[in-house]
């Protein structure tokens, strides 16, 4: 009971509607915000909707190809222009501790960075 | 504490004890296979060797193995010692780097300190300085306060001497008076001696002068009611030039003063004719205005060369010359008993004390003063001064500042205060006389006529001596007459010549009117 | 800071044993046993087990680069800390050693090469994530400029004085922990985490087990035995030792499960500032 007061961003998003125990639940989809810092391209489209049990590390060899970086350069994520999360952070985990609410939804922003940013 | 804690201490000392067992199988492991290496590289595997000999080897191993570990443990010692030696190397260096810093901030503190000393012995030279130049100042200063003190009684002893001459000059003056009288008094007997002849004549005149004279108000003093004039009884010529103000001095005598630098005195005779019964002479410059006091018989003039002068009729001695004014002098008043007010172009107005014949008081209005009326009902130390800048200022005589300042429509050419002191009567430049009430400052009659025009910045306007009419004299040469309370316009009384008329007096008894013009003449209406 | 617990922790060892499959012409060189901290990394242990392996006069000499790592058939993450792979790898057969490949073929994509640098990086990302936990990253914001790379070098040397001076700054902080960086692991998922307040909204401490119900009730392992009611898993309070019963693993021991959270913040975290369990069933 008072465990789910204790984090309160993660249960209003998946108890919405009527609690189903035993159904297995459909993955609704993290909505996932870009922003790029320093020389990092510029995506045109900067929303993304990406499974939750998606990990940054394969988010993140999607977008090396959607941003046309080179294997042999780097590509950082950044929370909150803070840190930089493991690579094994899936997208559920991510929507759950870190999202931001914009506009009614809630969106996990994501700052990437083609050289490491923020100490 | 709690059971959670004592489980994992448990837990974590069990862990631990099964792994040491495994770190020595490890340590064992890995030494065998260190030798075994060793085997590989040295021992390189010979074909065909004998067992003693293998058996030599295995021994020789065994002792290799047994060195090595030595060596091994020799070489854990070693980098041990190494590694404390290095621990001890840091620690040193720290310590140095710690001395030279304190070092340096010893420097610091030394050059911060010489600093300071230098800085203190500069600090004690400039008070040392200082104080020297202090009492060099207090010397000084000592000095030029005697300096002053003999200058100050240099200068009063200066003031005596003036005031002695002063004096003497008076009493020169009168002497020359007395011998103008006494040579006037000779010509005088003359006359009538070489007149004695011709008396028939004059009998005739006299008669009828006696017979008039209990018509009129013998003593002069006594006012019968006014009466408005209609004609002009005679008129003559008394200066050279202009004659400024004009005033009756009882019932029968009035004084004229004007440009020929003299105040006369006039009798009438009775039969439209005068003598001229005195002269006072003193000024360098035009006279500006008259004004006596009865009780004293004194006459004072303000005068353009920038004085004041005082006489007494009784004797007709000067009795002082105030000086004070830095340009002409337009306007002088008796005020209070013994003192005058005095106005002048210089735009100051003074206060003189008449005993002490000194300037009581100066006030500094900031424009030319034209005309002073005094005598004004409610305070006796109430007077009031007409401006160039349109502007009639009321002083207290007491404070330096005007009590009230009212803003007229021209600038203020003459003053008129009625017997009760409760009204003022203005002449303004811009041909309008005004009558203002003293007690609220509000116009309560204003007069004016078709051809009235204001003749100078000095021409005076009068009331009558009853106050039933209000008099002035015109630029065209006329005297206008209003009735005071109707504003009427009773009488336009015009004279031959057309010089504009500076001053009016009306006879005390209210039976005849003075007036004075541009062109040395003066006129009696009737 | 417990001390004694803490102290504990960081001697706790885990053995490992790696075998070199080159193929090279010499045969396989004998493995390498070796005794590692539990918090310590692959990417740290790595190269003197090839230098191990390169002692070899004849054999070739393998370059870090070269390699990549497998254990249990499954390619492993270098940045995690040895002894949460331990505690995966070793779930039922505890006591055993952790056997780690090391293979000279072409890397699976799966598998990531940490060097030393990388991992140096990812070490205090991995902090500073738990200081934006713990404190909105407040901590870590105010320290100095090289107090991070020397938690990193404290590590590197096992120096746990100097480890701990300056861990304490995260450790001990002003205001309460907002949130407790709590990884679990479930099989071969990818971590869990959530947002966990160390108290509940009466103010009595929240225990390892209800955080661990909490975060698989909002996050259920999508594994098919997963369908284990919740409600029974967050009743058994008691101590979780008998088997058939979730199992809370870390540092290679079970932890009771009424620890509270706050406590194993403190003192059963990783040098990176995260407490990371293992769960088996």
């Amino acid at each position: 009971m008072s465990s789910t007061e204790a984090a309160p961003e993660g249960s209003s998003t998946s108890e919405t509607v009527v609690p189903p125990p035993t159904e297995p639940p459909k993955p609704k989809k993290v909505v996932v915000k870009l922003k790029n810092i320093g020389d990092a391209p510029v995506l045109k489209n900067k929303k993304f909707n990406v499974n939750p049990t998606d990990t940054l590390a394969s988010f993140t060899a999607v977008m090396r190809r959607h941003l046309k970086i080179e294997s042999n350069n780097s590509l950082f994520f950044y929370i909150d222009s803070v840190f930089c999360p493991s690579p094994d952070t899936t997208f559920e985990v991510l929507a759950r501790c870190y999202s931001v609410r914009s506009t009614g939804d809630e969106v996990v922003e994501l700052q990437y960075s083609i050289t490491p940013a923020y100490g | 504490m709690s059971d959670y804690r004592k489980l994992i201490i448990e837990r974590l000392e069990d862990v631990k004890t099964r792994n040491k067992q495994v770190a020595s199988v490890y340590n064992n492991y890995s030494k065998l296979a260190e030798a075994l290496i060793k085997k590989q590289k040295y021992g390189a595997p010979r074909s065909g060797v004998s067992l003693e000999e293998n058996e030599e080897l295995v021994k020789t191993k065994a002792e290799m193995a047994d060195l090595y570990r030595s060596k091994c443990q020799n070489d854990q010692r070693l980098i041990n010692a190494n590694h404390a030696i290095i621990e001890y190397e840091k620690k040193t260096n720290a310590l140095i780097a710690e001395k030279s810093k304190l070092e340096a901030v010893k420097h610091n503190l030394a050059g911060k300190y010489a600093r300071t000393e230098v800085e203190l012995q500069r600090l004690k030279s400039d008070n040392e300085l200082m104080n020297d130049e202090r009492i060099a100042t207090n010397a000084t200063v000592t000095m030029m306060t005697q300096q002053i003190q003999e200058m100050e009684n240099d200068r009063i002893h200066f003031l005596n001497k003036i005031r002695e001459l002063n004096a003497t000059r008076i009493d020169m003056m009168n002497a020359e008076v007395a011998l103008e009288e006494q040579r006037r008094h000779s010509r005088v007997q003359d006359m009538i001696t070489s007149a004695i002849n011709d008396v028939s004549d004059k009998d005739l005149k006299l008669e009828a002068m006696l017979k008039k004279m209990p018509e009129t108000n013998a003593n002069g003093d006594l006012l019968l009611g006014d009466s408005l004039p209609s004609r002009s009884e005679f008129n003559f010529e008394c200066d050279e030039g202009e004659v400024n103000d004009v005033l009756w001095l009882d019932g029968e005598t009035f004084a004229t003063g004007g440009s020929d630098r003299k105040i006369k005195i006039w009798k009438t005779d009775g039969h439209g004719g005068q003598t001229r019964i005195d002269v006072l002479a003193g000024s360098n410059a035009a006279f500006t205005r008259i004004d006596y006091e009865r009780d004293r018989k004194h006459l004072i003039a303000s005068s353009n060369d920038k004085n004041v002068r005082l006489w007494n009729l009784d004797t007709s001695r000067l009795m002082s010359t105030l000086s004070g004014h830095a340009d002409q002098v337009t306007c002088v008043k008796f005020y209070q008993s013994h003192s005058a007010v005095s106005g002048s172009a210089d735009r100051v107005i003074k206060i003189w004390d008449l005993q002490n014949q000194r300037c009581s008081r100066s006030l500094f209005p900031a424009s030319k003063i034209l005309d002073v009326a005094t005598n004004m009902g409610g305070s006796p130390s109430l007077f009031a001064t007409g401006h160039f800048d349109k502007k009639l200022r009321f002083y207290d005589g007491r404070s330096s500042d005007p009590v009230k300042t009212v803003e007229m429509g021209g600038r203020i050419t003459s003053l008129d205060v009625t017997m009760s002191g409760c009204e003022l009567l203005v002449s303004t430049r811009d041909d309008t006389i005004t009558l203002m009430d003293l007690r609220s400052f509000q116009t309560v009659h204003c007069y004016s006529a078709e051809n009235y025009r204001t003749s100078s910045d000095s021409s005076r306007v009068i009331l009558s001596s009853g106050n039933e009419y209000v008099a002035a004299g015109s630029s065209n040469g006329c005297v206008f007459i209003w009735n005071r309370n109707t504003t009427k316009l009773e009488k336009r009384l015009s004279s031959s010549s057309e010089n504009p008329i500076f001053s009016l007096s009306w006879n005390p008894t209210g039976y005849g009117l003075l007036s004075s013009s541009k062109q040395k003449v003066v006129t009696l209406w009737k | 800071m417990d001390y004694e617990v803490s102290r504990k922790v960081w001697e706790s060892q885990v053995p490992v044993q790696f075998t070199l499959q080159s193929g090279g012409t010499l045969g396989d060189p004998l493995p390498y046993y070796t005794m590692l901290p539990r918090f310590t990394y692959l990417a740290l242990a790595l190269p003197k087990a090839l230098t191990s392996f390169n002692r070899r006069e004849d054999g070739e000499t393998i370059h870090v680069e070269k390699v990549w790592l497998e254990a249990n058939g499954k390619p492993l993450k270098m940045y995690i800390p040895i002894g949460v792979i331990n505690d995966q790898a070793n779930l039922l057969e505890t006591d055993s050693i952790l056997e780690i490949s090391v293979k000279t073929s072409t890397a699976p994509p799966k598998f990531q090469m940490v060097d030393r640098d990388m991992m140096e990086a990812m070490f205090m990302q991995n902090i500073k994530e738990a200081d934006y936990l713990k404190t909105k990253a407040e901590v870590t914001q105010s320290m100095m400029k090289d107090e991070l790379p020397q938690l990193w070098r404290s590590v590197v040397n096992n120096n746990f004085d100097e480890f701990w001076g300056i861990n304490r700054k995260l450790m001990e902080t002003n205001n309460e922990f907002s949130h407790v960086p709590l990884r679990i692991y479930y099989k071969d998922e990818p971590f869990k985490q959530a947002l966990l307040t160390i108290k509940h909204t009466d103010g009595s401490l929240r225990t390892i087990g209800e955080s661990i119900a909490e975060i698989l009730r909002l996050s259920p392992p999508t594994s098919s035995e997963s369908s284990t009611p919740t409600s029974e898993s967050s009743s058994s309070s008691s101590d979780a030792t008998p088997s058939g019963e979730r199992r809370l693993i870390s540092h290679g021991i079970d932890i009771p499960s009424h620890t509270p959270l706050i406590f194993a913040a403190k003192n059963l975290s990783y040098p990176d500032n995260f407490v990371h369990i293992v769960i088996s069933v």
